[in-house]
């Protein structure tokens, strides 16, 4: 304990008083932790505005569908869930003049809708529904079918009962997903909705809670034959962008530190080269090669330990400026149907991005001793002395 | 008491099988300075090394206070190493990044002493070498003689029983030179340590209490007149 004391002590006078060596490599270190706890903190924020650009726009995190007209919204409202979104689709067909189409009518809390969904945003003429309203809202595709504008009317026929409903043409909607753009129109709730079954649910979660554990929660609350999914199940396209996007960011922090270890490496065996006689003097003084492997192993240690914590403080930092304004990237991602209401990431710097570059960090240049440490001790004490 | 019996050690080079030293024996009492002469390459570093035990020869063995240094098992030589020999070097002695008081203390603390002793034999050294106030100073702050003081007190350090002077005074001029030697001579008497130079100052020769003459790694008894 005392040796290995000592042998600490030399190594951290080693690094203060090699000032220039020491600055140059904690840099190097310092440079890549920093970069990479913002670039991880940046695909995390890519992934969140993927997730939120999802299922903000319609269908929230878990869809609840054959819910019973029994079951109210507040039945579902267990832990980690924000709100519930109730909807009534109801098949039939869209009739304007000789335009026939069939579709499925959904008829909605416009105000709740408003709130919570992205797709008020996405009318690109009109306006969104007004509640208890006898307002439909297009798709462009369908008013494109159907012949008819903003302020047309048009009829509904319920394809199970055959009674048919007039309506008013509110406003026009486009959002680049097929299944909201094609055979799909939203009216506004009536009272004798509410006795509709089955239901449909939108529910939303309060960030951080989980998909999977809140479905299982729900699951157990409402038993029979309501289905409940997430958007891990919905979706699992996205699921596996994000996937992709996670595996990236590891192989990228792999490589930069791998380049960085080699560089430290490559520093630390020139520093080796340039005190090799004072390593040499040292080992005829009695240190072992096992000294000389702590010794260097030590001064690595401390100065990617500093230079890692101090890349996590400047990463983090980087991060909380621009966390809360973002960076729009709309230019990159305005046709991409996993950026359909706004381009803008917001990095988050999650336990992961702030631990894991350190982590790399740390254990590369450990792996980075080992050159300088085998250049030692391959060498013979007496042909360092007479070398040197 | 050091006892060097037939000390045979070859090296391969690109010239071919170079017998470094060839049946080298000796002797050295404690407390007596030897100086081990000869020219370059005469094998004057080599048998210092074999000595301290940096280096094994090929036949031949050294005993010092009754121990084989070859015969003892790695850690132990290692032992013998930290505790038993001090070297000085021509030059370049010093740990560049550490004070001269943690120059001095290195083989203290290698050996394990406490820290009362380390601070006290520090400072004994120190007033020894006519250096007391240097203690905080790093070696790039000293002068040539300066640096080779250090080297002496920290050789010192730990009591060993046989210190080994590369040509400690190649690098000074002779008036620190001898001031060096002077100094090693002293400390060493005092605490009758056997001390081995190497050198080919004739100053370092006359002061030592005798001379082993190298020759193309054989001792040489011409008498020094008929060199």
């Amino acid at each position: 304990m005392k040796r290995m004391a000592f042998w600490l002590r030399v190594a951290v006078l080693f690094l203060v008083r090699s000032g220039r060596v020491t600055l140059v490599l904690a840099l190097m270190i310092f440079t890549a932790v920093t970069a990479l706890v913002f670039l991880s903190s940046l695909a995390t924020g890519v992934n969140d505005a993927m997730i939120r650009n999802t299922v903000g726009l319609y269908t929230g995190h878990i869809s609840g569908a054959n819910l019973p007209a029994a079951l109210t919204p507040e039945t579902l409202q267990v832990d980690g869930v924000r709100r519930v979104l109730r909807r009534y689709p109801i098949p039939g067909m869209l009739r304007a003049g000789s335009h026939l189409v069939p579709v499925t009518l959904v008829a909605v809390a416009p105000a709740a809708e408003a709130a919570m969904t992205g797709l008020p945003r996405k009318v690109i003429d009109g306006r969104y529904l007004a509640p208890a309203s006898d307002q439909i809202l297009l798709s462009a595709y369908l008013a494109e079918q159907l012949g008819v504008t903003t302020g047309s009317s048009l009829f509904f026929v319920d394809g199970r009962t055959q009674s048919e409903d007039g309506f008013t043409v509110s406003g026009i909607y486009r959002t680049e997903v097929d299944r909201l753009d094609y055979g799909v129109a939203f009216v506004a709730e009536r009272e004798r909705d509410a006795d509709r079954e089955p239901w449909q649910a939108a529910i939303f979660l309060d960030a951080g809670a989980s998909p999977e554990r809140v479905t299982a929660r729900l699951e157990k609350r409402v038993p029979g034959d309501a289905v409940f999914q997430s958007w891990l199940d919905r979706m699992p396209d996205l699921r596996q962008l994000i996937d992709l996007n996670r595996v990236s960011m590891n192989l990228v922090t792999l490589l930069v530190f791998s380049v960085v270890a080699i560089g430290v490496a490559c520093a630390f065996v020139v520093v080796v080269l340039k005190n090799l006689r004072e390593y040499g003097i040292m080992r005829s003084m009695g240190v072992t090669v096992g000294d000389v492997a702590c010794l260097i192993g030590a001064e690595i240690l401390f100065l990617s330990i500093l230079a890692a914590l101090g890349g996590v403080l400047a990463g983090g930092l980087i991060v909380g400026l621009v966390a809360h304004t973002g960076i729009d990237l709309t230019v990159f991602t305005s046709h991409n149907r996993y950026f359909t209401l706004s381009g803008i990431i917001y990095p988050r710097a999650t336990v992961y991005a702030l631990a894991i570059p350190p982590l790399m960090a740390v254990g590369f240049s450990l792996l980075a001793a080992i050159w300088p440490i085998a250049l030692i001790a391959h060498k013979k004490v007496a042909d360092i002395l007479r070398m040197v | 008491m050091l006892d060097v019996i037939h000390i045979t050690k070859s090296y391969r080079s690109g010239r071919g099988h170079l017998k470094a030293l060839d049946q080298v024996s000796f002797t050295a009492a404690p407390g007596q300075a030897v100086a081990v002469a000869g020219r370059s390459g005469s094998g004057k570093t080599t048998l210092l090394h074999c000595i301290a035990g940096l280096e094994v020869p090929d036949e031949g063995r050294i005993v010092c206070h009754g121990k084989d240094i070859f015969q003892l098992p790695e850690k132990e030589r290692q032992q013998w190493l930290r505790t038993g020999v001090g070297i000085v070097f021509q030059s370049g002695n010093l740990l560049s990044y550490l004070t001269v008081s943690d120059n001095i203390a290195f083989p203290l603390q290698l050996g394990g002493w406490p820290r009362g002793d380390i601070v006290r034999r520090v400072d004994e050294l120190l007033q020894r070498i006519a250096l007391p106030h240097a203690g905080g100073a790093l070696p790039h702050e000293l002068s040539g003689g300066e640096l080779q003081r250090v080297a002496v007190a920290r050789a010192m350090a730990h009591r060993p029983r046989m210190v080994l002077a590369d040509e400690p005074t190649a690098s000074l001029d002779t008036a620190t030179a001898a001031e060096v030697v002077k100094l090693l001579m002293g400390v060493c008497r005092q605490e009758n340590t056997i001390l081995l130079m190497s050198t080919h100052d004739q100053a370092v020769m006359a002061a030592a209490d005798r001379t082993v003459s190298l020759m193309d790694g054989r001792i040489d008894n011409t008498p020094p007149g008929n060199r």
